[in-house]
C-alpha cells in the first residue's frame, strides 16, 4: 500500500510539472494553428480605422465589437471597384450568448461554407446556426431563438427578435461553428434600425396615435411591435434609413488575383476613415505577442520544473537510501549491480512515462474540452 | 564417511585501506552439516561467509566449493555460484512488501537473468509453501503475513533454488531466547529437509547446541 501510495504521489507530483508546459505548448499551437488558418482565409479586411487586433479579431472570430462602424454606402463603393468578392458583416449581438452574424449570402460562398440542413439565411428573420452553436442550444429547424437584450436598464433599446432557424451549417472548425447567421437586414433590425409593427391607417384607433395629418401618421408606444418576423408581418418591417446609411462592422473581401487585392488595399490606405488590413499580417504580430509570452511561460517554467526535478532527485535519492538493504540483499542473492541498476531505473523511467502519458493526455483532454478557452483568449 | 562439501587452505582476506586481516590456513565443512560461525562483533565472520559465499575474493589461498575454486572465478561466474547454490537469510528477512508472497519465494530466479522460471520452479515453491504452511497465502503481501510466517518464508526463500549451502546471518540476533529457538528449530527442520548445509552467523550462545560445528572466527582473524 505503502509503495502504490508513495508511486501515485510521485506520478502525480511528475505529472503536473509536465503538465503546464504540455498544456501551454498544445494550446498555443492550437491557437495558432487555428488563427492563423482563419486570417489566411481571410485576405483583406476593411474596416473602421482604429485598433488593427480589434477590428481583425471582431470579423475574423465575431468576438468584441468594433467601436465606429461603416456605411451600406462604403461597402457598396468597394463592391462597385468590382476587383473581387465583398462581403459585408454586422457584428456586436448575440442570441443565447452566441455571436450573431449579419451577413450576405456571398459569406458562405466565400467562405466555402455549405448547410448540413435547411438553406442559408435568405429572408429577414431567417437564421442559420453554426455546427456547434446547433448541437449546444439542441436546436432544430423551424426552432426560433430569442436575441439578447442588449441593456435591460435602457427602455428605448430595441425588442429581441425571434430568429427563425432555416438551417444548420457543416461543422468548418472555425469560428463559424459557434455563430449565427443572418441576413443585413435582420441584424439591423435587431439593432433597431428596422422594425415591424401593426400597420398605421385610417382604421387605427385614436389612442394609438401621436398625430395624425394627411401626409402622416404618428403612433404612440402603445402600438403593437413585432418580436416576430414571419410571412404574415414581414411586410410590414421597413427601416426609418436610407440603406445606404445603414451601418456595416466591417468587409471582408475576397479579391479576384493578388493585384486586385493590392490595388484595392492601395487605394484605401490613405482614406479618411476607412483602413485596409491583411488579416494574415495582423495574425502574425498577435501571434508575435503570444509567442513572446509563452516564451515567458516557457521559461517561468523551465525554473518550476528545474525545481521539480532537482526535488524529484532529493526524493528518489532518498528513497534509494532506505532501500540499500534492499539492493545489498538482491545483490547477495545474486543479483548484478547492473540488474539492480536498472531495476531502480526502470522504476524511475516507468514513473516518468506515466507522468508524461498523463499530462499530455491531460493536455490534450484540456485542449480539446476547452475549446471555449481558447475562444475566451480572443 | 562423511563428504566435505567446502574446503578452506591458507586462506588470507584483507580488505582494501583496513587493519583487519582473516588467516585461515585450514578449514573444512561437511555437506549437510550446521555450521555456527561465533565471535566478537567485527571479527569477520559476515566476511567468512561472504567469502565461502563468493561475495568477497581471497587475498590468497583457495576456497574449494563442491570442489570448485571460487579463486578461480571472476564475478559474474562467482555471483552465478551464488544464486544457483547459496541461499541467504537475513536478520530482517529482506522481504520485498510491493511482491506477492509467491513472488518473493521466486524471487531468486526473478532476479538471475540466467534462471528461469519453469514449472518445476513453481511446483518447488507450491511444495515450499505447503512446508511452512503459507501455501493459501500465495497472493498475499508479506505485510499480511504474520511474523513468524514472514520469517518461514524467508527460509522457503532461501531454499527455493534448492542451494548446496544456506547462510544464515544472524537469524535471531532482535528475537528473544524463545522465539530465537523456534527461528533456528525451524531454519534447521527446513534445511535439513532440502539437504542443505546451513552456516549460521551468531552471537547466541543459547543455541550452539543446535550445531553439530561452531568454528570461533575469532581464531582466525587479528586486526594490526
Amino acid at each position: 500500500m505503502f509503495h502504490k501510495v508513495k508511486s501515485a504521489i510521485q506520478i502525480a507530483a511528475l505529472t503536473l510539472t509536465f503538465f503546464l508546459p504540455f498544456a501551454t505548448a498544445i494550446m498555443v499551437k492550437h491557437f495558432s494553428t487555428s488563427i492563423t488558418e482563419r486570417g489566411k482565409n481571410t485576405p483583406l479586411l476593411f474596416g473602421p480605422k482604429g485598433d488593427r487586433f480589434d477590428l481583425t479579431i471582431s470579423t475574423l472570430f465575431f468576438r468584441g465589437d468594433p467601436l465606429s462602424q461603416l456605411s451600406m454606402a462604403d461597402f457598396q463603393l468597394l463592391d462597385e471597384e468590382k476587383r473581387g468578392l465583398a462581403v459585408p458583416l454586422s457584428l456586436g449581438f448575440t442570441a443565447r450568448k452566441f455571436p450573431v452574424v449579419g451577413t450576405t449570402v456571398d459569406y458562405f460562398i466565400a467562405r466555402n461554407i455549405v448547410t448540413k440542413a435547411g438553406t442559408v439565411p435568405l429572408t429577414l428573420g431567417d437564421a442559420v446556426l453554426g455546427n456547434e452553436c446547433a448541437t449546444t442550444l439542441n436546436a432544430q429547424i423551424g426552432d426560433h431563438i430569442l436575441t439578447d437584450q442588449v441593456n435591460l436598464y435602457d427602455l428605448s433599446a430595441s425588442y429581441p427578435l425571434k430568429l427563425k432557424v432555416v438551417g444548420i451549417l457543416d461543422q468548418t472548425k472555425s469560428a463559424d461553428d459557434n455563430a449565427i447567421f443572418t441576413s443585413m437586414g435582420t441584424a439591423w433590425v435587431i439593432s433597431g434600425l428596422g422594425h415591424g409593427h401593426e400597420p398605421l391607417n385610417e382604421e387605427t384607433a385614436n389612442d394609438k396615435l401621436l398625430g395624425k395629418t394627411e401626409k402622416q401618421i404618428t403612433a404612440n408606444a402603445s402600438i403593437e411591435q413585432f418580436i416576430e418576423i414571419n410571412k404574415t408581418n414581414i411586410n410590414e418591417f421597413h427601416f426609418h434609413s436610407d440603406l445606404a446609411r445603414l451601418p456595416v462592422s466591417s468587409i471582408i473581401v475576397f479579391p479576384k488575383s493578388p493585384k486586385d487585392g493590392t490595388i484595392l488595399k492601395a487605394k484605401y490606405l490613405k482614406h479618411q476613415k476607412i483602413q485596409p488590413l491583411e488579416p494574415n499580417k495582423v495574425i502574425d504580430e498577435l501571434l508575435d505577442v503570444v509567442i513572446r509570452l509563452k516564451r515567458l511561460f516557457d521559461s517561468s517554467y523551465a525554473i518550476t520544473s528545474l525545481a521539480s526535478v532537482l526535488f524529484l532527485t532529493v526524493l528518489i535519492l532518498l528513497s534509494l537510501q532506505t532501500r540499500k538493504r534492499e539492493s545489498k540483499a538482491l545483490f547477495l542473492m545474486g543479483c548484478s549491480r547492473g540488474t539492480i541498476c536498472m531495476l531502480f531505473s526502470a522504476e524511475i523511467i516507468i514513473l516518468c512515462i506515466f507522468s508524461t502519458l498523463f499530462a499530455l493526455v491531460g493536455a490534450y483532454a484540456l485542449t480539446f474540452l476547452g475549446s471555449d478557452i481558447l475562444q475566451l483568449l480572443l | 564417511m562423511t563428504e566435505s562439501l567446502i574446503q578452506i587452505k591458507n586462506l588470507k582476506f584483507r580488505y582494501d585501506k583496513s587493519n583487519f586481516s582473516l588467516n585461515v590456513p585450514e578449514l573444512s565443512i561437511n555437506k549437510q552439516s550446521r555450521v555456527a560461525l561465533i565471535g566478537k562483533s567485527g571479527c569477520g565472520k559476515t566476511t567468512l561467509a561472504h567469502l565461502i559465499a563468493g561475495i568477497l575474493k581471497p587475498t590468497e589461498g583457495s576456497i574449494l566449493v563442491s570442489e570448485k575454486d571460487l579463486c578461480s572465478l571472476n564475478e559474474s561466474e562467482r555471483r552465478e555460484h551464488r544464486a544457483l547454490n547459496v541461499g541467504f537469510i537475513f536478520q530482517e528477512f529482506e522481504l520485498l512488501n510491493y511482491l506477492r508472497v509467491k513472488e518473493n519465494l521466486l524471487l531468486p530466479f526473478m532476479i538471475n537473468r540466467k534462471m528461469e522460471i519453469t514449472n518445476e520452479c513453481q511446483a518447488r515453491a507450491h511444495s515450499l509453501a505447503e512446508s511452512i504452511g503459507i501455501s493459501d497465502k500465495l497472493n498475499q503481501y508479506p505485510e499480511q503475513l504474520s511474523g513468524g510466517e514472514r520469517q518461514r518464508l524467508a527460509i522457503a526463500r532461501a531454499l527455493i533454488t534448492d542451494p548446496a549451502i544456506v547462510i544464515a546471518d544472524e537469524p535471531t540476533g532482535n528475537l528473544d531466547n524463545e522465539t530465537a529457538l523456534t527461528v533456528m528449530q525451524e531454519t534447521l527442520k527446513q534445511t535439513t529437509e532440502t539437504g542443505a548445509t546451513l552456516i549460521t552467523i551468531t552471537h547466541d550462545k543459547t543455541l550452539l547446541n543446535l550445531f553439530e560445528t561452531t568454528i570461533n572466527v575469532g581464531d582466525f582473524s587479528k586486526t594490526d
